[in-house]
């Protein structure tokens, strides 16, 4: 693995370097003792089209023991709400499924203060606030609990998930009858609709 | 003892490499324009259609066809580092529809000048279970100038470097027939370089990675770490 190259400022290279960086741009050296960038630079593949396996998110994101960071943060809620949900999918008494999902619930507003990692995060830790909220006490049915498992999986292993791709995921929980909108706002898009129609008029 | 508070940062880079973007060729200057927005003066230094080089107040900016490569300047804060990490590299992704990372490498380069190199020398060979026990080797009776460590398993690597070294720096601003006319800037600067590179071995999916979570969080750990090997 060759070394990260810097663009250091570039001086007159009469001497000795500004910054001794080893590394290949105009103003610097590249390393003799690593590999080239050459090699470096090809994209890894197994087998014809496959592609060599992506990082843990747990490697990615070690964090130094006091961290403030969100994602750590966030990875560690996310990794909760998966066991529960784990735990709740594996549950034949549905009272006692219900617990373990109410635990996610709580876990909610957590979460929700962790949304500026990505638009993708924050959409779908809105739209699970909501269809918690939406169901008024009603304890999710076997496919809302996988559904939601499966989401929630996903966005731990791709916390930085685009907004679109939030959305898609936002999707595969409404498919399951989940309302995920809050309540107010459909009637302010009804009334707004009629208002329009009055308007027209 | 040596503490990581002894040395003052010389430069701070986030690299990322990824597969061939080809879009390249269509959309730097997209990315330029871009970039703008939040890097109001800058301008690019030289350019060619697989590489080009800008620079505005904040660092130094690089696009490749397989890398992108920020350097800021050693006071910047790493809050601000991270942040600029950030639209850097989401602009550039965005325009060349990058979507895996085939490494992502942060190198922090720190320097504790001294008033001579043997003193460098001294310093480097005092540390605590780094320096080798002097003895001959190749016929030189002399502590080592210079350790590598590398640590690299299948996700993660990290390297770090201490050198004692004179560094010589020189600049001329002028073109060749205005040299004679205006002073250059000549500098001899003596001192131990501690150089860490942390890198990703695997693959990195864009949808995992938050630039400035990310470089925040591992300037912290290099750091850490830097202070770990140097208290021995």
């Amino acid at each position: 693995m060759s070394d990260t190259e810097t663009s250091a400022p570039k001086p007159s290279l009469d001497g000795l370097l500004l910054v001794p960086d080893e590394a290949g741009t105009a103003g610097t050296k590249r390393s003799d003792s690593t590999a080239t960038s050459a090699r470096d630079l090809v994209f890894k593949t197994s087998g014809a089209t496959a592609l060599a396996p992506v990082i843990s998110i747990d490697r990615l994101w070690e964090a130094a023991p006091g961290t403030t960071s969100q994602m750590v943060r966030a990875l560690e809620l996310l990794k909760e709400a998966s066991d529960n949900l784990t735990q709740a999918k594996s549950c034949n008494d549905p009272r006692t499924a219900d617990r373990f999902v109410q635990r996610v619930q709580v876990g909610l507003p957590r979460l929700f203060a962790c949304r500026s990692i990505g638009d993708g995060f924050g959409v779908i830790v809105n739209s699970i606030h909501f269809a918690f909220a939406n169901l008024q006490g009603a304890p999710l049915n076997q496919d809302q609990i996988n559904a939601l498992w499966r989401v929630v999986r996903e966005l731990r292993n791709k916390p930085a998930m685009t907004l679109q791709q939030g959305i898609e995921r936002v999707s595969q929980l409404e498919e399951t009858g989940l309302e995920v909108d809050p309540a107010d706002l459909e009637s302010l898009v009804e009334g707004s609709a009629e208002e329009d129609e009055q308007g027209l008029r | 003892m040596l503490s990581v508070n002894d040395f003052k940062t010389a430069s701070v880079t986030c690299e990322v490499r990824h597969r061939e973007a080809y879009l390249i060729y269509d959309r730097t200057g997209h990315i330029v324009e871009n970039l703008r927005e939040f890097f109001t003066d800058i301008s690019v230094t030289s350019a060619s259609p697989p590489q080009t080089d800008f620079r505005s107040n904040e660092g130094n900016f690089t696009i490749l066809l397989g890398a992108s490569r920020l350097t800021c300047q050693p006071n910047t804060k790493p809050e601000n580092f991270a942040k600029y990490c950030a639209y850097f590299f989401n602009t550039t992704f965005d325009q060349l529809n990058v979507a895996v990372l085939t490494r992502i490498g942060l190198r922090h380069i720190l320097r504790r000048e001294s008033k001579t190199l043997e003193e460098a020398k001294e310093a480097l060979a005092s540390l605590p279970s780094l320096s080798p026990k002097l003895a001959k080797r190749f016929n030189i009776l002399r502590p080592a100038t210079e350790m590598m460590f590398r640590w690299e398993d299948a996700e993660i690597g990290a390297v770090v470097r201490l050198r004692a070294e004179t560094v010589e720096i020189k600049v001329t601003t002028a073109p060749p027939e205005l040299q004679e006319e205006v002073r250059k800037f000549e500098k001899r600067v003596h001192g131990l370089t501690l150089d860490i590179d942390y890198y990703t071995v695997a693959p990195v999916e864009r949808d995992q990675w938050n630039p400035e979570e990310w470089v925040a969080e591992k300037m912290r750990v290099i750091r850490k770490e830097a202070e770990g090997m140097l208290q021995g």
